[in-house]
C-alpha cells in the first residue's frame, strides 16, 4: 500500500531528522555522564586498594602472630626440656612467661582472624593443642619436681607424646599460616585485576567520550555552517523577493496608465463613429431609405455597445488591482441600500424583492456593494420575462465562512455550461435576449476572490437559479 | 482677431469630430455665433494671454478638454486662474477622460464645473446644450473689474 510506505518514510525521515539536530545535545549529555562515571569509579577504586592494603597488612600481622606463638611454644618446649635435664629453676622462667602472654596472643589472633571462620577453627583446635602441650610439659615437670629420676621426664618430653604434640602443632601453625598466605596472594590478585580493569574504565571511557564530544563538535561546526549558508540563501532570496515585488509594482502601475489611456483614447473615436451616423441620420433623413436608416442603427447601437465593452472592461481590470481597505460591513444594511436603489432602475422596479437577515462581512465596503449590484442587477434582468419576478436574498454560516445567496425565478441556465458562467465576456445568452457584456459575474468573482472567498452557482433552464458568494468570518484569510 | 467681437463661449479642443458635434449642438439652439474653437492649448494661451489679448472680452464660460498635445488643460486652467482678468471667469472642463485624478486636479485648481463627454451622441447633444443654455443664459458673471 503506498500509503503506508508514505506515512513509514514519513516517520523515518522525522525520526533522522530529529537526531541530527539533537545529536550534540545527546552527545555531550552522554559524555559528561560517562566522565562522572569514571570518576565514581575511580574514586570507588582507589578506596578499594586502601581497604584492600588495610587486609594485607593485617594477614601479615597475623602471621607474625602465629609464628610469635609458635616461638613461644618452642621455647616452652626448650625451657620444660633444660629443666628436666638440668633440674635449674632458671629454666622454669621462660615456661611461666609463656603461660601468661600466650592466652592473650591467642585471643588477639582470634580478633583479628574474627572474620574467617577457617581460622577460627584452627584457632581453636589450635588453642586445645596449647592446653594439651602445657598439661604434658607440666607433668614431666612436676615428675622431675618429685623423683629425681630423670629419664622419666625426660622421656614425657622428648619422647613420643611430647614430640608428636609438637609435630602437630608445628603442622597446624603451618596451615594456618598457608590459609592466610593463601588468602593474601587471592587477595593480591583481586587488587591487581580491580586495577586494572579502572585502568581500562579511565582509558576506554574517556577515549569515547573525547570520541563523542569530537563528534559532536564537528556536527556543531557542520550545523554552523549550514546555518551560515542558510542565512546568506535567506538573504538573497529575500533580495530576489524585493525586487520582484518592485517589478510587480512598476508592473502594476504601468498597467494603470495603460488602463487610464484606453479611457479615454477609445472613446472619440467611438464617440464620432456614433455621432456621424447620428448627424447623417438627421441631416439626410429624407434622402435614405428604410433599409438605409436601418444600417446606420446597427451603426451607432454597436458603439454603443462597445462603450459599455470599454467600461465593463476597465470596471473589471480597476476591481482587480485596487486597493482593499478592509473593515467591518453590515451587509444586510449595504445590500438593501443596494435593493433601494437598483428599484429606481427599469428592470428591478416591479420586482419583489426580500432581504432576510444576513450576518456583517469582513472586507473592503465599496467592492462589496459592486458585488451585490451585479448579482442583483442580474437577478432583475433575466427575471424580468416573468410576469412577477421573485428575488430573495439570504445567508447561512457554515463553519468559518458566510455563504450569501441571491436567488430568482428567472429563465436560469443550463448547468451544462456552468464552466463559462463566470468567464470574462462569457455569456449564456444572447445579446438579442438579454443585454449585458458578461463581465458583471467575473467582477464578482474577482471582487469575492481578493476576500479569500468562492462563487458558485445553481440553476436549471427555466426554473430560475441562485447565486452563492462565501466570505471568511472576521480573522479568516484575507487578500 | 476682430475688435468688439463678443465671444460668450471659448471652447478648447483637440479632436475636430468632438468640436464638429459640440458645436452643432449648441447652434442648434442659436449659441454658436459667440462661439471661438482653439486648437489646443497652446493657441488657448496665445488667444487668452497673447499679444491680443487685452481686445478679448470675458467670455461666459472657457469649455476645456484636459487630454491635448503641447499644453493640456490643466495647465490652461492654472493660467487662466492666476490671471487677474480671467480668475472670476467660469471654466468648464469638456472631457473624454473620467480619471479621478483629473476630476481632482481640475476642482483644485478652479474649475467650475467637470463633465465626461458622452459617447452617445443623444446624451452628448443633451449635455452640450444644457452647459451651452446653463452657463450662457442661466448662470451669471462677475462683469467690470477683477477681483481686489
Amino acid at each position: 500500500m503506498p500509503s503506508h510506505s508514505c506515512l513509514s518514510d514519513a516517520m523515518l525521515a522525522s525520526f533522522l531528522r530529529h537526531w541530527r539536530t539533537r545529536f550534540p545535545q545527546y552527545a555531550i549529555l552522554a559524555s559528561l555522564i560517562v566522565l562522572a562515571l569514571i570518576a565514581a569509579n575511580s574514586l570507588f577504586s582507589i578506596n578499594e586498594f586502601q581497604h584492600r592494603s588495610n587486609r594485607t597488612i593485617h594477614s601479615y600481622e597475623v602471621k607474625a602472630k602465629l609464628e610469635a606463638a609458635l616461638s613461644s611454644l618452642k621455647d616452652v618446649q626448650n625451657a620444660a626440656r633444660g629443666f628436666v635435664i638440668t633440674g635449674k629453676p632458671e629454666f622454669l622462667a621462660p615456661l611461666e612467661e609463656a603461660k601468661r602472654t600466650l592466652p592473650a596472643t591467642l585471643s588477639a589472633l582470634k580478633k583479628m582472624t574474627a572474620d574467617n571462620p577457617l581460622q577460627q577453627k584452627n584457632l581453636e583446635t589450635f588453642e586445645r593443642q596449647v592446653v594439651e602441650v602445657f598439661s604434658v610439659l607440666e607433668n614431666a615437670i612436676e615428675l622431675k619436681k618429685k623423683s629425681a629420676d630423670a629419664g622419666a621426664a625426660a622421656r614425657l618430653v622428648t619422647g613420643g607424646a611430647g614430640n608428636r604434640l609438637m609435630q602437630a602443632i608445628r603442622a597446624h601453625v603451618q596451615a594456618m599460616q598457608d590459609t592466610e598466605t593463601a588468602l593474601l596472594s587471592q587477595r593480591e590478585h583481586q587488587a591487581s585485576l580491580s586495577i586494572l580493569h579502572t585502568k581500562r574504565f579511565i582509558l576506554f571511557g574517556t577515549l569515547a567520550a573525547y570520541f563523542v564530544i569530537g563528534g559532536a563538535f564537528w556536527i556543531i561546526v557542520h550545523q554552523m555552517r549550514q546555518r551560515r549558508h542558510a542565512e546568506a540563501e535567506l538573504t538573497r532570496s529575500n533580495d530576489a523577493l524585493l525586487l520582484h515585488t518592485r517589478q510587480l509594482e512598476s508592473s502594476n502601475k504601468e498597467l494603470e496608465s495603460f488602463s487610464y489611456s484606453i479611457s479615454h483614447d477609445l472613446r472619440i473615436p467611438l464617440r464620432a463613429v456614433s455621432g456621424y451616423a447620428r448627424m447623417l441620420e438627421e441631416d439626410y433623413a429624407d434622402k435614405i431609405d428604410e433599409e438605409g436608416q436601418r444600417l446606420l442603427n446597427v451603426i451607432i447601437d454597436n458603439s454603443k455597445r462597445m462603450g459599455v465593452l470599454i467600461d465593463d472592461l476597465l470596471a473589471f481590470s480597476r476591481l482587480g488591482r485596487a486597493n482593499m481597505s478592509l473593515a467591518e460591513v453590515d451587509m444586510q444594511a449595504l445590500a438593501e441600500q443596494v435593493v433601494t436603489e437598483m428599484r429606481k432602475r427599469e428592470e428591478c422596479a416591479h420586482a419583489d424583492i426580500e432581504v432576510e437577515s444576513v450576518p456583517p462581512a469582513w472586507g473592503d465596503r465599496a467592492l462589496l456593494r459592486q458585488v451585490w449590484v451585479n448579482l442583483l442587477a442580474n437577478a432583475c434582468k433575466y427575471s424580468s420575462t416573468r410576469e412577477q419576478s421573485r428575488i430573495h436574498i439570504g445567508a447561512t454560516i457554515e463553519g468559518d465562512e458566510c455563504v450569501y445567496a441571491i436567488s430568482d425565478n428567472g429563465v436560469g441556465f443550463d448547468m451544462q455550461y456552468y464552466g463559462k458562467l463566470f468567464g470574462v465576456f462569457q455569456r449564456l445568452h444572447s445579446a438579442e435576449e438579454f443585454p449585458g457584456t458578461g463581465v458583471g459575474l467575473a467582477i464578482v468573482q474577482r471582487v469575492v476572490a481578493r476576500h479569500g472567498g468562492r462563487v458558485w452557482a445553481e440553476g436549471k433552464v427555466d426554473q430560475g437559479a441562485t447565486f452563492y458568494f462565501s466570505l471568511p468570518v472576521k480573522g479568516g484569510n484575507r487578500d | 482677431m476682430t475688435e468688439f467681437e463678443h465671444i460668450d463661449i471659448v471652447m478648447v479642443e483637440d479632436t475636430a469630430t468632438d468640436a464638429e458635434m459640440t458645436i452643432r449642438a449648441l447652434r442648434k439652439r442659436g449659441l454658436a455665433n459667440q462661439l471661438i474653437w482653439l486648437k489646443d492649448g497652446s493657441e488657448a494661451l496665445d488667444y487668452l494671454f497673447g499679444a491680443d489679448a487685452a481686445h478679448n472680452t470675458r467670455p461666459k464660460v472657457i469649455l476645456l478638454d484636459v487630454k491635448m498635445p503641447k499644453v493640456d488643460g490643466i495647465e490652461v486652467l492654472r493660467r487662466i486662474r492666476q490671471d487677474d482678468n480671467l480668475k472670476l471667469t467660469p471654466v468648464v472642463m469638456l472631457t473624454s477622460s473620467a480619471e479621478e485624478r483629473d476630476i481632482v486636479e481640475s476642482y483644485r485648481l478652479g474649475a467650475n464645473s467637470y463633465i465626461v463627454k458622452p459617447i452617445d451622441l443623444e446624451d452628448f447633444d443633451r449635455v452640450v446644450t444644457e452647459i451651452g443654455l446653463y452657463w450662457v443664459l442661466v448662470n451669471k458673471t462677475a462683469n467690470g473689474g477683477s477681483a481686489a
